[in-house]
């Protein structure tokens, strides 16, 4: 037979108002001494080892929601950090663009006014030796000219100098040259 | 002692033969014989060129005349006028080439008024 139910079973052949209601001072001595034992076991050998467990796993979950928290500062401070970074980056493309333009612009108008001069200076080449050209085709045809003036004096004037010509003419040098 | 003559004083001596009335063809042979005998005939030009030169000096002038036709004794009478010279010695050329007109070269001037000259002068115009 199990001891509470020896007690219990002893319990109801007392008497008076306790026993009335039922409680058996003895089984109720015993039942707190058997309830101080386990709860000094639980203390001593149980729960320590629950509670560590549980120390630790807090410690754990502190440290985990530290180290997640830090996670998501350190996210945000990264995402702020990369929205900077993205935000220099615009800007410095921009800038890079604008600059790009600029030059592009830049060579452009320095390609135009080069390619300007240099077809102003081929024109004013053009000019130049065309003028010259001009030039030389007129003093050709004077020299043309002049040689056919003489060819034509010296054989006109072959046939019409005579003897009375040619004195005559003879006579008008020796007078220009007193 | 064989010396050397200078250029002036041989053209001296031949203009005195010359005008002394020696024969000028006479006076040249001399002049060519003395050059040839001397090893001169290098200078035989610039002895007859101190020749005129001396004769000049002297009052006869020597004037190449060059002409297309032959010139006239009146023309030749003009031109020892127009030299101005005691006594003018022509040496004539002939140069159809000339066309017209005459050319006088004497010791001291040139007068070119020839029609081939003016013709030149016509192509020298060219530019």
């Amino acid at each position: 037979m199990l001891v509470p139910t020896y007690f219990a079973s002893t319990a109801t052949e007392a008497t008076g108002p306790i026993a009335a209601l039922g409680i058996d001072w003895t089984l109720l001595v015993f039942q707190l001494i058997a309830f101080s034992l386990l709860v000094f076991a639980l203390n001593k050998w149980v729960y320590p080892i629950f509670i560590r467990a549980i120390d630790k796993r807090e410690a754990m979950i502190e440290e985990s929601t530290k180290a997640a928290v830090n996670a998501e500062k350190n996210a945000a401070k990264s995402q702020e950090e990369t929205e900077k970074l993205l935000k220099q980056a615009r800007v410095e493309a921009k800038e890079i663009v604008v600059t790009a333009k600029e030059q592009a612009a830049g060579m452009l108008s320095d390609a135009e006014l080069k390619s300007k001069q240099q077809a102003e200076r081929a024109i004013a080449n053009a000019e130049d030796a065309i003028a010259k050209e001009v030039i030389a085709a007129k003093k050709a045809l004077h020299n043309e000219t002049i040689e056919l003036i003489a060819l034509a004096t010296e054989k006109v004037v072959s046939q019409k100098v005579n003897a009375s010509a040619d004195a005559a003419l003879i006579k008008r040098a020796l007078e220009e040259a007193k | 002692m064989n010396q050397k003559l200078s250029r002036r004083k041989i053209a001296d001596y031949f203009a005195e033969k010359v005008l002394a009335g020696d024969n000028v063809a006479g006076v040249l042979k001399e002049i060519a014989a003395y050059l040839i005998d001397s090893g001169r005939t290098r200078e035989i030009e610039l002895v007859v060129r101190a020749l005129e030169d001396s004769l000049s000096s002297r009052g006869t002038v020597v004037a190449s005349v060059a002409s297309a036709r032959p010139l006239d004794e009146t023309m030749k009478f003009e031109l020892a006028t127009l030299i101005g010279a005691k006594t003018v010695l022509f040496r004539e050329t002939v140069d159809p080439e000339l066309i017209g007109g005459v050319l006088i070269e004497t010791p001291q001037q040139t007068l070119d008024a020839t029609i081939k000259r003016k013709l030149t002068a016509l192509h020298g115009a060219k530019i």
